[in-house]
């Protein structure tokens, strides 16, 4: 007779099992009262863990998982032809096919493995590019950002925002509040927005 | 997980435990009603066979029965006749624990034994695959239920990014506490599960978007809420399909794998895939309750060619049952997402809106977790929780018999490498996520030549065997199961190759390399491939 293993027991705890699979682990309980226990044990150490782990959490930008984007499409590679992998330092191309005939800015994000994102570029009014001042790709409708890999070994993300030119950026103002706006125009879907993982090695 | 050795559907565990005379009551009972069966069955008279096997939908229409009557008529496994053993006496679950044992472990008996081992199995199908889902209480908020009512509109209307932040305040803390449990359930670190809630909340909406090549999420969360109507999992769903979604799911059910073998079985006289696709579209879209039937029907016979191979266990004879249930209501779920309309006005009627979409998306979210440690916890290129309900690409056939053989040889060789995830991964997504060298040469070395595209040369595409694969990769790898385990108990030391060729070379297609060295990597390779696979089927 097999035990149900923590995998059913906590999908059990968090009511994740269908029906039938829950039943079945009644039933199991029914005969086997240390299965109580078991289930006890695992629901304090998972209340314990989710508390840990959502006193924590970093605000987030919300942006696309990496491979999904929002109203935008590209994808990246290395800058060079390569033997082996990205290392901090090394440049890498991302490519994007503008979404419309819109006048756009550039915006770029980082975030290191475990870090939360920040805006890396532009850092100030003199730095601003539009897409349309991007290199062209050599198939002609694809616009070529060279970026830099970052300091961490890991799978570093970068993600690409497309707000318009002509949305106001307040320079003065702290980093976190300049970007406020964008950060909820990304949320909202109103931005082009898409994300890169970029595996990096030390 | 086991099977409850509890008697029968109408004695539910909450109820006082069977006392011994009762339960010698019982059994005495039922071996009467599966001799009686028997003997008339024999003698060309099913009605009585049909009555014992009544837990399972088929038996309400003899000729949706007809196929696995012929198969018990033909020569069918057969059981030893058993009674309670004297050392049970007071002890029912005992008893009832030891018969189920004896009846699926002895070699040769009698069709009733068969019959009666049948009639528990469909006795457990009704009462936890459908009494349970109808067992289900949904409280009703009137306040949450008009707000997710609401958003749920937004969805169907094509206008979602509205509603995102109302959207994930109902449904993330659901989201972060599943992600959280099967963090706990694999012992992953802090740090990375910290991360991955963080990913799965950020990437939550993404995933109901959809990408280019997944189906959008929120379609599947919608089937998936309307399972949990008052009806059951399929007979909430099985009204609401049009024609279109019934076209999709009977021409996936007649080319693939298994589902092939029971369609063929059910339609025999029908020549080929596409005249029994159109007797399955027309049965379905007929008779709405027809696919819990059909279900029904195909994981009986799936019991039936399992006792062939001379598996008798009852834990394993349940599992058959589950897991072809289960992969035949996934498909059924991703023919309906493809049309979301049928079911937006049944959906948006359900009671209880808000907790059975909380509880909808509570298992949406496990599976999801699951896929994405598979993964490495990328959140990449979301897939779909649910693989799509795939047809093979214009102008490209189905495997035949013998592409089928050669492409199971190369299955059985990716998991000798160890490769098995990045399989699973690839013939989902196209993709592994990784440039694994080892993965590289399985594609472009091994893989028979005549599973690939036809017309690709050194470009080669793979579509074909992708669609084949998206299907069926789970059915031929539980078909493999038991000689996986065979090798797995194979003593290891010199002379391992010879022991492999000897259980393998008979079956092994010439179109696929058989390995020369690497023999004790296999062994652990497959060790770790039967826990994983192990892992995944006892899911939810």
């Amino acid at each position: 007779m097999t035990r149900p293993g923590d995998d059913l027991l906590l999908a059990w705890i968090v009511g994740a099992l269908e029906p039938g699979r829950a039943l079945e682990l009644e039933e199991e309980a029914a005969r086997d009262p240390s299965l109580h226990d078991r289930v006890a044990r695992l629901r304090t150490t998972l209340a314990a863990a989710t508390a840990a782990t959502a006193a924590t959490a970093a605000p987030s930008w919300r942006l696309p998982p990496p491979g999904m984007a929002a109203n935008l499409s590209g994808g990246w590679a290395p800058a060079m032809v390569m033997s082996g992998a990205l290392r901090p330092g090394d440049r890498f191309v991302v490519k994007l096919a503008p979404p419309d005939a819109i006048k756009r800015a550039v915006v770029v994000l980082y975030r290191a493995a475990g870090a939360a994102w920040s805006v890396v570029f532009p850092g100030g009014p003199d730095e601003l590019v539009t897409l349309e001042e991007l290199p062209l790709e050599p198939d002609g409708a694809r616009r070529r950002l060279e970026l830099m890999a970052g300091p961490d070994a890991g799978v570093q993300r970068w993600a690409v925002a497309l707000p318009l030119v002509s949305a106001p950026i307040d320079w003065g103002l702290e980093p976190v509040a300049r970007w406020r706006l964008l950060k909820r125009a990304v949320a909202s879907g109103d931005v082009p927005v898409m994300t890169v993982a970029v595996p990096v090695g030390a | 997980m086991h099977t409850s050795y509890h008697p029968r559907p109408d004695t539910p565990p909450e109820e006082e435990p069977l006392r011994w005379a009762e339960f010698i009551d019982h059994h005495q009972r039922r071996r009467g009603a599966a001799k009686s069966a028997a003997a008339a069955l024999s003698s060309g008279d099913p009605r009585p066979a049909l009555a014992l096997l009544s837990g399972w939908r088929f038996a309400g229409a003899e000729q949706l029965a007809a196929p696995l009557l012929a198969a018990l008529s033909g020569g069918a496994p057969r059981y030893a006749e058993t009674a309670p053993l004297s050392h049970t006496e007071g002890d029912p679950d005992l008893a009832e624990y030891l018969h189920r044992q004896r009846l699926a472990v002895a070699g040769g008996g009698e069709l009733a034994d068969c019959l009666e081992a049948l009639a528990f199995l469909g006795g457990e199908v009704e009462r936890r695959e459908r009494a349970s889902w109808r067992a289900q209480r949904y409280l009703p908020d009137p306040e949450a239920d008009a707000e997710i009512g609401g958003l749920w509109a937004a969805w169907f209307s094509g206008n979602p990014w509205g509603i995102r932040d109302a959207w994930e305040a109902l449904l993330l803390p659901a989201i972060s506490e599943v992600f959280s449990a099967v963090m706990e359930a694999r012992s992953v670190p802090r740090e990375v599960r910290r991360a991955a809630i963080e990913d799965a909340r950020e990437g939550f909406f993404y995933l109901m978007l959809g990408g280019e090549e997944s189906t959008p999420g929120w379609r599947e969360l919608a089937v998936r809420t309307l399972e949990c109507a008052p009806e059951g999992p399929l007979d909430g769903v099985t009204p609401h399909p049009r024609p279109g979604t019934w076209d999709l799911v009977a021409r996936c059910a007649v080319r693939r794998g298994h589902l092939e073998t029971s369609a063929a079985a059910l339609w025999p006289d029908r020549p080929g895939a596409e005249a029994r696709a159109r007797a399955l579209r027309r049965t379905l879209a007929d008779d709405p309750g027809a696919a819990e039937a059909m279900l029904d029907l195909h994981a009986a016979l799936r019991v039936l060619d399992r006792w062939s191979t001379g598996a008798h266990d009852p834990a394993g004879d349940w599992r058959v049952v589950i897991q072809n249930r289960g992969r035949s209501r996934g498909r059924i779920r991703a023919a309906l997402t493809s049309d979301p309309a049928s079911i937006q006005e049944p959906l948006l009627r359900l009671d209880a809106l808000a907790a059975r979409t909380r509880a909808a998306v509570k298992r949406m979210a496990w599976a999801w977790a699951r896929q994405q440690l598979g993964r490495g916890l990328t959140f990449d290129a979301l897939a779909g929780v649910t693989p799509p309900c795939q047809q093979p690409p214009e102008g490209l056939a189905p495997l035949d018999d013998d592409e089928r053989a050669a492409l199971e040889s190369w299955v059985m060789l990716v998991v000798f490498k160890g490769r098995l995830g990045h399989l699973r991964r690839w013939s989902r997504t196209g993709g592994t996520g990784d440039t694994d060298s080892t993965w590289g040469r399985l594609l472009k070395d091994d893989l028979p030549a005549a599973l690939r595209d036809p017309g690709g040369g050194r470009n080669a595409s793979y579509h074909r065997v992708r669609t084949a694969l998206c299907e069926d990769l789970e059915a031929l790898l539980e078909a493999q199961l038991p000689a996986l385990q065979a090798l797995l108990a194979l003593p290891g030391g010199k002379g391992l190759r010879g022991r492999f060729e000897g259980l393998l070379m008979d079956g092994w297609s010439p179109t696929v390399p058989f390995p020369k060295s690497g023999f004790p990597t296999f062994h652990s390779n497959i060790a770790d491939a039967l826990e994983s696979l192990s892992r995944d089927w006892e899911a939810p």
